[in-house]
């Protein structure tokens, strides 16, 4: 058994790293996408295009303007009209503009008048630029207008003003709230175990669609075998790359890892197993190669969405939210993302890891039930 | 147990039925094959042949009826049967992406065949397929022939007792189809008995017994002499004339004949009374100033037995198209 279950492996293998497309883009594929998500959210979001209507031309207009391209966020250029601003925006040459209306510096100087008014116009059609437009501007106004009036206090000789209520800010494993410290994780945690399920069910998938499948059956291999000697190709595979893109983000880009690597590689492991299940699962009644391929894409498009991927779990309708616990990638994230971060270990997340547990148990015991009753055939 | 299974036949099936919902695909088959034969089972497509091949081989639960291959049941003691066959499937299933030595290897091994055992039996394999000397080159690059006689080396290399092939010669030039029935004569010698399925109708006629199926019931059984003698009834004439095709039509036209075909340039006729009608025809051809160059009671082939019966099972009329055509369209 364990001689035929090699000569399958070894024979996997051959056939994989013939394959001039397929082997390149499994293991490449992955590791460019990794890097992408790395570098972009690595860099943050700045450097909007920002046009800027200066109607006061004024000193303190210029002024706020350096603050603005002071923040980074900010990369601003001057128009003559609102026209332009509106032409710029939607035609997606800036991502937001400001307008400083006549009389701005008057009005700021005018102790007695109430705040003065300037304009953010952001593209909303781009959320995440829009937010951090946002964000940056009311921190911009805030300090902006606190220096200003910290200044014209001064000058007034007067006490500077006690703020009522001084907010003690801190944030916890993520310190600098790196935006690649989710987002690595994440695609970490989810793309080598996927790679490994798309690769079972489509070697299997392959088998069938040539007729080697009906030769295999006569041989006296045995259905188990196939699967088993398919999937150890598979599972080393899509391991090897897990441990390379660990490798790679922790060395590379500073993701931390706090908790205990073999506890980490342990559990990627299991995890892998049982993310492979569904890929067996699949190739149960997949007729041939694209077919696998779509039905494993549909699969991974509803495992991220439910997973807390892209976006967080807590934040999604109750529903949603129980619906999310019967996909492993979920609980997955979560310990992996406790162990890298925060250094935890079984103790704090002995539930996800339960769930995890049970979660393969019923993806196997369907499996296995599919596979008897199509034979493979 | 070695003996008593000795003692049986290769393969014995009774009452084998496979339905697949309302469509029954084969219909209480009872036959036997024994061992050491090149066995025929012949019959139009959708005839259920493959189906029966693959009920034999365990692949298919019958619906019911009984099948045993070499002794042991094809439902209960697949494992057994495997470990002693060898089967090429109808579409030479190789590994494309594979090299020639790298299939043989691999199948090799799924029975267990290793080490230097192996190596003999690979060398032996790649020279009776004259494959020597091509054992890196890429399955996939190999022309039909060459593919065939690999997928054999395939299915014997762990020296099988028996050999199942489903339409083995499909798709490969003649010359590579002399070749390969001179290669299955070499292993009937050693003693192997080879289950054979085809719809050629010249290859049957080197089978030691064939069966025919037809629409999943058995039509004929017995060796090929003794299908023609039974099946036959009537003689056939070989007639060879000018402007067949205006010949063919009267002939038809005549209602005579059980059967009026086209072979290549000659027409045959079936009759049960030639000497009246090899006269009726000569009048018929004259009347319409065909030449008539030679006309002569010949042994029937299997061709003509197989239409025949065929066409007397369907009750179909006598199409008005060329004889070679229609065979075609029911053999193929």
């Amino acid at each position: 058994m364990i001689y035929r279950i090699w000569n399958l492996t070894i024979k996997e293998f051959t056939q994989l790293f013939r394959d001039k497309l397929l082997a390149p883009l499994i293991l490449f594929g992955p590791l460019a996408e990794l890097l992408m998500i790395a570098w972009s959210s690595l860099q943050g979001i700045d450097h909007l295009p920002t046009a800027v209507l200066d109607l006061d031309n004024s000193s303190a207009s210029r002024a706020l303007v350096v603050a603005m391209e002071n923040t980074e966020t900010f990369d601003p250029y001057f128009v003559d009209s609102l026209d332009y601003i509106t032409a710029d925006v939607q035609g997606g040459r800036a991502l937001a503009a400001w307008v400083i209306p006549r009389g701005f510096e008057a009005h700021l100087l005018d102790t007695g008048s109430s705040s003065s008014a300037i304009q953010l116009i952001v593209d909303g059609s781009d959320v995440m630029s829009a937010q951090t437009a946002v964000e940056t501007a009311q921190g911009l106004a805030a300090s902006y207008g606190q220096s200003l009036r910290l200044q014209t206090t001064m000058d007034s000789g007067l006490q500077t003003m006690d703020t009522p209520l001084d907010l003690s800010l801190r944030v916890w494993f993520n310190e600098e709230m790196k935006e690649s410290n989710y987002m690595i994780p994440s695609e970490l945690g989810f793309i080598a175990a996927a790679i490994a399920a798309m690769l079972a069910s489509m070697v299997i998938a392959k088998e069938r669609e040539l007729g080697t499948l009906e030769q295999l059956m006569v041989t006296p291999i045995r259905s188990s075998e196939l699967v088993i000697g398919k999937s150890i190709m598979a599972v080393s595979l899509g391991y090897a790359l897990f441990l390379l893109m660990l490798a790679m983000v922790v060395i590379f880009f500073g993701v931390p890892l706090r908790g205990s690597l073999p506890l980490l590689m342990a559990l990627s492991f299991l995890y892998m197993i049982v993310e492979l299940g569904w890929g067996l699962m699949i190739s149960a009644f997949a007729k041939n190669q694209m077919q696998a391929l779509l039905i494993t894409f549909a699969v991974i498009m509803v495992m991220i969405i439910f997973s807390g991927y892209a976006f967080p779990v807590d934040t999604m309708p109750p529903l949603m939210q129980l619906i999310s616990n019967i996909f492993p990638l979920k609980h997955w994230l979560i310990i992996f993302r406790s162990i890298l971060l925060k250094g935890a270990g079984i103790r704090e997340f002995w539930p996800d890891l339960l769930a995890i547990f049970i979660l393969g148990i019923i993806i196997y015991t369907g499996t296995i039930f599919l596979l008897r009753r199509n034979k493979l055939e | 147990m070695e003996l008593e299974r000795a003692n049986n036949h290769a393969v014995s099936t009774v009452d084998l039925t496979k339905k697949f919902g309302d469509f029954t695909a084969v219909d209480q088959i009872s036959f036997t094959v024994e061992r050491g034969e090149i066995f025929g089972f012949l019959g139009p497509n959708g005839a259920g042949k493959t189906t029966t091949m693959r009920m034999l081989m365990g692949l298919l639960p019958p619906t019911s009826g009984q099948a045993t291959v070499l002794g042991f049941d094809s439902q209960l003691q697949k494992n057994e049967i495997h470990q002693r066959i060898g089967y090429m499937s109808q579409r030479f299933s190789l590994y494309n992406d594979l090299t020639v030595a790298e299939n043989l290897n691999f199948f090799g091994r799924a029975y267990g065949v290793r080490g230097r055992q192996l190596e003999a039996r690979r060398k032996a394999i790649l020279e009776m397929a004259s494959l020597t000397g091509r054992e890196k080159e890429m399955t996939g690059n190999l022309s039909g022939g060459w593919r065939q006689r690999l997928a054999l080396g395939c299915a014997i290399l762990h020296e099988p007792e028996m050999l199942f092939l489903d339409e083995p010669t499909a798709g490969v030039d003649p010359i590579s189809r002399r070749d390969f029935w001179d290669l299955l004569y070499n292993l009937s010698n050693e003693g192997r008995t080879i289950f054979v399925t085809t719809h050629y109708m010249d290859e049957a006629e080197h089978c030691h017994r064939l069966v025919f199926i037809e629409n999943g019931r058995l039509a004929a059984a017995g060796s090929p002499e003794e299908i023609k003698k039974e099946k036959m009834d009537g003689q056939v004439l070989e007639i060879d004339c000018t402007d067949v095709e205006t010949a063919i039509k009267i002939l038809r036209d005549s209602g005579l004949f059980q059967e009026v075909a086209l072979y290549g340039a000659q027409i045959h006729v079936v009759t049960d009374n030639p000497l009246t009608h090899q006269k009726k025809i000569k009048e018929m051809l004259a009347a319409e100033a065909i030449t008539l160059h030679n006309m002569a009671a010949i042994e029937p082939s299997l061709e003509d037995v197989f239409i025949a019966s065929v066409r007397s099972e369907a009750g179909q009329p006598i199409s008005s198209s060329g004889g070679q055509q229609s065979t075609e369209e029911l053999t193929r």
